[in-house]
């Protein structure tokens, strides 16, 4: 089996498993239905609501109704950070899988071939990471700029600023939280499977002799100069650049709820966007792409890294873009 | 003196720019006064709903102004401070996609200083609301069951109900009037709500304003309104056809018919000085004084045009 078939069936699997849960869950609602039909109905329970949990010390210095707001948006954070999770597990382990392992050949050493597959399935995750962070954007947001949730919220007693940076927050975190444990759960199954590879990384010096141009170009240009720390780094500061670039876009008031015919067009060019932004991430080895790239500490192919002093870029750039998605949802009107 | 629970001032709102310019607003001084049940009635689009939207800050105004409570209703905090005493029912009841139980779990934990568990339990048995049916399965009558009970629930100094008898019955109509004049009317309480059932609007307010175009073209005390209008059959020569007190004027082969609005006995004292003979004088619905102001709203429109 090949490992895209792998990589493809390991993210659709929990789908499936979705689908076929709720259509049981359906059809047993529908039996429970009809055996209430023929029995006596059961009273409804009156409306006793629980009173409020004690909060812990992360809401307790906010107010009740902010403490309510906060909570639904960590439970949907949490709901996030499942679905990224297990997205980002699957593809920064899909390297390891042997169909991409020895997709070459066996010219490399295993270490390097083993190492080398690893950290190109796991830079090439910005791809996907650029599609998930629209749609994060939408969700996060869409609560505050949409249709009846987000005339729900607006008109509930909380400042315009709290609203949109209690949706934020967790929704950051979430993502951040579930790249980390994609990456804490693939160094883990390496460690498992291979052992620590870098460990055993040959000399270009000495092995490239014996390789053949190809192949030597990638070791000593790409594979000996690779840092893993700034793949995951750079991952984790792209997904929030453009995360926060997708919260503008979002916030924008041609995404509204009286505009409705609309949607449809916005969100295929949103995708569109995505894609084309995505393509340039994937090339971002490009002579003319590689500066700007490196600005934005972007390292999206096995190679040279960029400075660690260019990880406040995207960072800087992130603040600043989310600070005018703020403006812009605060003046958006419903 | 009056306090006014919302008050506007030349209140204008402009969707859109040069030609394409709608003016879903325009100029309107409405006073709503604390403690009233407030009906604001209008046609489509006569700018009901946008006027609400500027009260919760929701939309805001192109020019003019409104106060809800005395208060902004556009900038934080004075926003805020706002909601805190506002309940609203919006015009689209579907609601956050929980169970009615959650949606009243959730509002009253946004209202911990207001919200009557006993009030929400009264509300949801008067009105025969499912508590555990799921969001999907709700009809258009039990979503906006949903969106009232949570909203009376709060015992806010302000109820505003934005269509608030979309998709009810008869019999769950009639329980949602009983409950506002019951319930939300104590201490000074104030419920402001946009319709088109005039009918049973006229059974609870006592205050209307009724809007067309964007313009507010009567506000005041309903019964105060109700006076200042009648229907009057005349008989005799040289009858007006125009003046600043008919709204209509309709000639029959024997008699002519006015619709008359403020101060009707002086226009009927004038005319029998000058020969005429009254038939009937009698009092309008609510329904006929709306269809009159709004017909008569459109020919000024269309001569002006």
């Amino acid at each position: 089996m090949s490992g895209g078939l792998i990589v493809f069936l390991e993210i659709i699997a929990p789908l499936v498993i979705l689908i076929i849960y709720g259509r049981i869950k359906i059809v047993r609602a529908r039996r429970k239905a009809e055996a209430e039909e023929t029995s006596v109905v059961a009273p409804m329970l009156p409306f006793n609501p629980r009173t409020e949990p004690t909060p812990g010390p992360l809401l307790r210095p906010f107010s009740t109704p902010q403490r309510a707001y906060l909570r639904q948006q960590i439970a949907l954070g949490k709901a996030c950070f499942y679905m990224l999770a297990y997205v980002c597990i699957v593809i920064f382990t899909s390297g390891l899988l042997p169909p991409y392992v020895n997709r070459d050949g066996t010219v490399l050493p295993f270490a390097e071939r083993v190492w080398y597959s690893y950290l190109e399935h796991a830079a090439v995750a910005e791809i996907v990471i650029v599609i998930f962070m629209l749609v994060a954007a939408m969700i996060a947001l869409g609560g505050l700029t949409n249709g009846a949730p987000a005339i729900f919220n607006r008109t509930r007693p909380l400042t315009r600023s709290f609203l949109f940076w209690a949706r934020v927050v967790p929704a950051i975190v979430a993502i951040l939280a579930s790249l980390a444990v994609g990456i804490v759960a693939s160094v883990v199954l390496l460690l498992i499977f291979y052992g620590p590879v870098w460990l055993h990384l040959h000399d270009a010096a000495t092995v490239g002799p014996f390789l053949s141009r190809a192949r030597y170009w990638i070791l000593a240009h790409g594979l000996l100069q690779a840092s893993a720390p700034r793949i995951f780094l750079s991952l984790a500061t792209t997904a929030l650049l453009i995360f926060s670039a997708a919260a503008v876009f979002v916030s924008q008031p041609f995404w509204s709820s009286g505009k409705r015919r609309m949607t449809p067009l916005v969100t295929f060019l949103s995708i569109f966007v995505g894609l084309s932004a995505a393509r340039m991430i994937r090339h971002a080895d490009l002579p003319s792409f590689s500066r700007w790239s490196d600005v934005l500490f972007v390292y999206a192919t096995v190679g040279p890294p960029p400075p660690y002093t260019y990880v406040l870029v995207p960072i800087l750039a992130s603040t600043a873009l989310l600070l005018i998605a703020q403006f812009c949802v605060a003046r958006k009107e419903l | 003196m009056t306090n006014f629970a919302i008050r506007t001032e030349n209140l204008a709102k402009i969707y859109g720019h040069g030609r394409k310019a709608i003016r879903a607003v325009d100029g309107l001084a409405l006073n709503v006064p604390e403690g009233s049940i407030y009906g604001l009635l209008g046609r489509n689009s006569s700018g009901k709903t946008t006027t609400i939207r500027m009260a919760m800050g929701l939309a805001r105004p192109t020019s003019g102004s409104i106060e809800v409570l005395g208060l902004n209703p556009w900038p934080d905090p004075s926003r805020v401070e706002m909601l805190r005493q506002v309940a609203f029912v919006p015009e689209d009841k579907a609601n956050i996609g929980l169970t009615v139980r959650k949606v009243l779990a959730l509002n009253r934990s946004f209202y911990p200083d207001t919200w009557s568990d006993a009030l929400a339990r009264k509300v949801v048995d008067r009105l025969e609301l499912p508590l555990d049916t799921s969001f999907i399965k709700l009809s258009l009558g039990n979503k906006t069951k949903s969106a009232l009970a949570s909203a009376i629930a709060q015992r806010s100094r302000l109820l505003i109900l934005d269509e608030p008898t979309t998709g009810l019955d008869p019999v769950a109509l009639d329980a949602l009037l009983r409950l506002l004049v019951e319930d939300c009317t104590a201490d000074g309480r104030t419920i402001f709500l946009s319709t088109h059932q005039l009918a049973e609007i006229e059974q609870i307010a006592d205050h209307i304003g009724i809007m067309d175009r964007g313009k507010l073209l009567i506000e005041g005390p309903l019964d105060d309104i109700r006076a200042s209008f009648r229907r009057v059959t005349v008989t005799g020569a040289n009858l007006p056809a125009r003046g600043p007190q008919i709204l209509s004027a309709r000639r029959d082969a024997h008699a002519t018919q006015y619709i008359l609005r403020a101060s009707p006995e002086a226009f009927t004292t004038e005319l029998t000085r000058n020969g005429a003979t009254i038939v009937d004088s009698e009092p309008l619905s609510l329904s006929e004084i709306f269809l009159a102001l709004c017909r008569r709203e459109e020919g000024t429109q269309e001569e002006a045009a």
